[in-house]
C-alpha cells in the first residue's frame, strides 16, 4: 500500500485539512483539538457548576454520541458531577430503534445510565402518525422533543440538559432566524440558550457549538464510538436543509464562514445587550413552562386532534 | 480506465485518465467537501489525496443530526 502524501505536524497521516487554519490533522491531534474546544466552551461560559446533575440528550447519532463520550472523558474524575443520558423514541419506523441500539452500546461501554422514553408513552402519538396528518413533521417533532427532554430531565433531577448542537447547527439556526426575522428565537441561541430561571425549566447547554459537524463525525469514527448514521426519513425538504446547503457552499468557497457567523452572533448579542433573563409562566393544560397560556406542545397536540390531513 | 467509487450505498464508475485529486472527483460528482468524509483503501484521508484506478475510494455522506 502506498504512503499518503498529507501529514499532520506530528508526522502521522492526515485525516482532515482545516482550511481556515491551513493545517492538516491526524486522528490523534484532531481528538486533542476537539477535547480542548469542549473544555474551552464549558469553562469560558461556566456551563458546568459544582454538584451539577447533567442529563445528556442522546439520539444515537455522531454528535450526541461524541458529546456523551467527551463528558465521560473530561469529567469522569469529577466525583461531584452526575452524568446520565436520555433518549427519546419519536416513533419513526425502524430508524430510531436502530439508533437506540447504538446508544445502548455506547452507554454500556462507558458505564453511563441510559433512560428511555417515547412520544407514544408520554404524548400518545408517534411521528409516523403525525406524518399521516401533516407535512410539517419536523416542526412537530422538534417541539415535542424539546418538551419531553425538559420534562424528563427535570423528573430525573437534572440541573443541566446538554444538547449536541454543533457549529454547523448553530450557524444554521442563526441564519434561519434571520431569514424568518424571528428575534425571540434569535435571542435564545448561544452556549446557554434561554437562561430563564424557572423551577420547571432545566437550563440547556451546548458544549459543542464551536466544533464543526465534519470534525465530530471524524471524532466519533476515529474513537470507534458506536453511532447511527442513518438519515431520518422525514428530514427531506425542510428549510434547515436548504440553509445547510447554502452555508456549506459558502464554507467551501470561503473557509471559516461558519465560525464567523457564530462569532458575529456572539458579538452582536453582547452589543445589543439583549436581556435573556425573563419570567416563564406555566401551561394551563399540562403545567409545563411556557411564555404563552398554552404551551406549544399542547397547542400542536390539539391541532393534530382537529386535523384530518393537510 | 475506470475508478469504482462507493458513495453511501450506491456504487459508481468514473472515467480516469491519470491519478486525480479526490477533491476533483467530488466536484465531478457534485459533492461538497464539507458534507463528506473520504476513505481511500479503507483509511480516512483528506480530500487533497490522489487516487488511481487501482485504489478503492469510499465517500461517506455525513448525515446531519436530529
Amino acid at each position: 500500500m502506498r504512503d499518503l502524501t498529507k501529514k499532520c505536524a506530528c508526522g502521522r497521516p492526515a485525516i482532515l485539512l482545516r482550511r481556515y487554519e491551513g493545517r492538516y490533522y491526524c486522528d490523534h491531534c484532531l481528538s486533542k483539538q476537539i477535547e480542548k474546544s469542549f473544555k474551552k466552551t464549558t469553562g469560558k461560559n461556566h456551563l458546568i457548576k459544582k454538584n451539577d446533575k447533567i442529563c445528556i440528550a442522546l439520539s444515537g447519532g455522531k454528535d450526541s454520541s461524541s458529546l456523551l463520550y467527551l463528558f465521560w472523558k473530561v469529567f469522569r474524575q469529577r466525583r461531584d458531577l452526575k452524568i446520565f443520558a436520555l433518549i427519546i423514541d419519536e416513533g419513526i419506523g425502524n430508524y430510531r430503534k436502530e439508533c437506540i441500539k447504538e446508544a445502548e452500546k455506547l452507554c454500556k461501554k462507558l458505564g453511563i445510565k441510559l433512560y428511555k422514553t417515547s412520544f407514544k408513552k408520554e404524548l400518545g402519538i408517534t411521528i409516523d402518525k403525525v406524518a399521516k396528518k401533516t407535512s410539517k413533521t419536523c416542526t412537530y417533532c422538534g417541539v415535542f422533543k424539546r418538551y419531553l427532554l425538559n420534562k424528563k430531565a427535570r423528573e430525573l433531577g437534572a440541573t443541566k440538559l446538554a444538547v449536541a448542537h454543533n457549529l454547523d447547527d448553530e450557524a444554521q439556526a442563526i441564519i434561519m432566524n434571520v431569514i424568518r426575522c424571528d428575534l425571540k428565537r434569535f435571542e435564545r441561541l448561544g452556549p446557554i440558550p434561554g437562561v430563564i430561571r424557572d423551577k420547571k425549566f432545566v437550563p440547556r447547554i451546548k458544549p459543542l457549538r464551536q466544533i464543526h459537524e465534519k470534525e465530530l463525525y471524524l471524532y466519533a469514527a476515529t474513537n470507534s464510538l458506536p453511532f447511527c448514521s442513518k438519515e431520518c426519513p422525514y428530514s427531506h425538504d425542510n428549510v434547515r436543509r436548504d440553509v445547510r446547503k447554502l452555508i456549506n457552499d459558502l464554507e467551501e468557497k470561503y473557509p471559516g464562514t461558519k465560525i464567523q457567523i457564530v462569532k458575529f452572533y456572539d458579538a452582536i448579542i453582547k452589543k445589543l445587550a439583549i436581556q435573556k433573563k425573563g419570567k416563564l409562566g406555566h401551561c394551563k393544560k399540562c403545567g409545563e413552562p411556557t411564555n404563552q397560556e398554552i404551551c406549544k406542545a399542547c397547542e400542536l397536540l390539539e391541532r393534530l386532534k382537529n386535523t384530518k390531513k393537510d | 480506465m475506470l475508478l469504482t467509487v462507493k458513495i453511501g450505498k450506491k456504487t459508481e464508475k468514473l472515467k480516469l485518465n491519470r491519478k486525480e485529486k479526490i477533491l476533483k472527483i467530488l466536484k465531478k460528482l457534485g459533492l461538497n467537501r464539507e458534507n463528506v468524509v473520504c476513505k481511500l483503501n479503507g483509511k480516512i484521508v483528506t480530500e487533497e489525496e490522489y487516487v488511481g484506478t487501482k485504489d478503492k475510494l469510499e465517500i461517506i455522506i455525513i448525515v446531519s443530526g436530529d
